[in-house]
């Protein structure tokens, strides 16, 4: 027991939780009002920086401190961190310009992928020095990252964004997880049971956000992660042209096909990029489709860490866990994830207001955004192609990939149909 | 000492490859035709974030959470919305 309180101040997984709590706390009391990021450019990359070098810096300074602090309190070697966070901090702000060109925005090459590759670039050529992999904390950042992401899960806001789009996203979306945990363990045989789950996730939530929670939750390989992030993101560029043109060689009705991009589009942004090239009403459909799914994966890393806890991670042999010990092996940052959307959509907005928590929220998101890209910078300096291609051996995970994604978009056709179509007639709220 | 210089322009030329690879997709989006220059152009054109990873990087939350004058406010089923039109795939109006 005494060991469990001493992991309170000395697990990563509950110094996630803590570094949320102090960065939310800042925000909503305001005294952190704003979190600069490089913003967007054309041809100069200079302008991603206007006015903000001095936030930015000022940003690095005030987050590795606050990370500095933590780890020093762990007991771990703060100062062979600084220097590695600061590289790694540069490498982020390298892959947010690369993410912010006009051109590079419109095609959906989000930054985690600039993140990875400027990682995998470094581990790859010079090879990633001790020095820096001290500072490279990926599982410290994107379990940080993870619970404030759970702050921005509204479960409120599902109960006015309707029952059609509840039932398309929520019908959908388990389904097609059971349907591709069940073909990737019982049919192909994946040889990992992580690696399925998470494409699984990937596939029918939200893409590289919901394959990033799901990791988490069962403790996947950080390669694993980055393969699916790799994969997700390919199909992502390919749908997001491909979809609408399907929608309109089919004549689809503009509700139906907003509401089919929506549930099948695995990135965010490519579903408002692909709805919008529909009209305008198939993009609110199609991000509204994509919202509630967003808010599923609150659902899915707490039933996928309870899963693993409880059942794949259990010797076979020995007699059912109890509740501590589930609770001892339980994520808690998974809990802290949980909880911050908890208290945010049942407290703080009832509280506050909406309009004060999507103020929050702009600013929350921007620190969540930074702790991602720095844990995918540190995942790519940990990483080397060999292990990456290992994953990939025999094509399973792309076979799995593809057939869940074919059995997702002609289900979410169908419930597309029967719900936005007129046939089952479900009213708005 | 070689293979430590080969190694540094190993990674000078990975990185001016990234750059390289940057300036032809800024290129490819001007001038690209089909469906996929179309789908890009247009989201150029409308200033859309296709990158965005989750629904509060789409913009401003507000758009989502304010419930009176939020963007996404009250949207339900409405199938009287018209139907795309088959014609003409990826048509940009």
């Amino acid at each position: 027991m005494s060991s469990e309180l001493q992991k309170v101040w000395k697990s990563e997984d509950y110094w996630a939780i803590w570094f949320s709590i102090m960065l939310l706390a800042g925000v909503i009391t305001g005294t952190i009002h704003g979190v600069p990021r490089p913003g967007t450019w054309v041809t100069d990359p200079r302008t991603a920086f206007a006015g903000k070098v001095v936030p930015i810096v000022t940003l690095a300074l005030g987050l590795g401190a606050l990370l500095t602090i933590g780890i020093w309190i762990m007991r771990e070697a703060w100062r062979r961190f600084v220097p590695g966070y600061l590289v790694v901090f540069a490498l982020a702000v390298l892959s947010f310009v690369a993410a912010g060109q006009q051109s590079i925005r419109a095609m959906g090459l989000e930054y985690v992928l600039w993140a990875l590759a400027l990682g995998l670039i470094v581990a790859n050529t010079v090879g990633t020095p001790q020095w820096l992999l001290a500072g490279a904390k990926s599982e410290l950042f994107i379990k940080t990252g993870l619970v404030l992401l759970g702050a921005e899960i509204l479960f409120s806001e599902i109960l006015r964004l309707g029952a059609p789009g509840l039932i398309v996203a929520w019908g959908v979306t388990p389904t097609v997880i059971l349907f591709m945990w069940f073909f990737g363990t019982r049919w192909l045989r994946m040889p990992s049971k992580r690696l399925t789950i998470i494409i699984a996730a990937a596939t029918s939530v939200c893409g590289v956000s919901a394959a990033i929670a799901t990791a988490a939750a069962c403790r996947a390989k950080k390669q694993e992660l980055t393969l699916v992030v790799g994969m997700t993101m390919i199909f992502t560029v390919l749908m997001m042209v491909a979809m609408p043109a399907a929608a309109r060689l089919i004549g689809l009705d503009v509700m139906v096909g907003g509401a089919w991009l929506g549930g099948t589009i695995d990135a965010t942004g490519a579903v408002v990029a692909a709805g919008a090239m529909l009209g305008e009403e198939a993009e609110k459909v199609a991000a509204i489709i994509k919202m509630i799914q967003n808010i599923l994966i609150g659902v899915v890393a707490f039933c996928v860490a309870l899963f693993w806890v409880t059942r794949v991670d259990r010797d076979p042999s020995a007699p059912r866990p109890s509740l501590m010990e589930v609770w001892y092996r339980f994520p808690k940052f998974i809990l802290g994830f949980a909880l911050a959307s908890l208290v945010f959509s049942f407290v703080l907005l009832p509280t506050v207001g909406d309009v004060r928590v999507g103020e929050i929220l702009n600013v929350s998101k921007v620190f969540r955004a930074w702790l991602f890209c720095l844990a995918f910078v540190a995942i790519g300096l940990e990483s080397n192609f060999k292990e990456l291609a290992r994953q990939l051996v025999g094509g399973k995970p792309i076979i799995l990939y593809v057939v869940g994604q074919s059995f997702n978009i002609v289900l979410t056709l169908l419930a597309a149909w029967l719900v936005f179509g007129g046939v089952l007639s479900i009213g708005a709220p | 000492m070689r293979g430590h210089v080969s190694r540094w322009l190993r990674l000078a030329a990975a990185l001016a490859l990234g750059a390289l690879v940057m300036a032809a997709v800024h290129a490819m989006t001007a001038r690209a035709t089909g469906p996929f220059g179309r789908a890009w152009a247009h989201n150029v054109e409308r200033e859309i974030n296709a990158s965005a990873l989750f629904y509060t990087e789409l913009g401003d939350v507000r758009e989502f959470t304010d419930r009176r004058h939020g963007r996404y406010v009250g949207r339900g089923a409405n199938p009287s919305a018209g139907h795309l039109a088959p014609e003409s795939a990826m048509a940009v109006e």
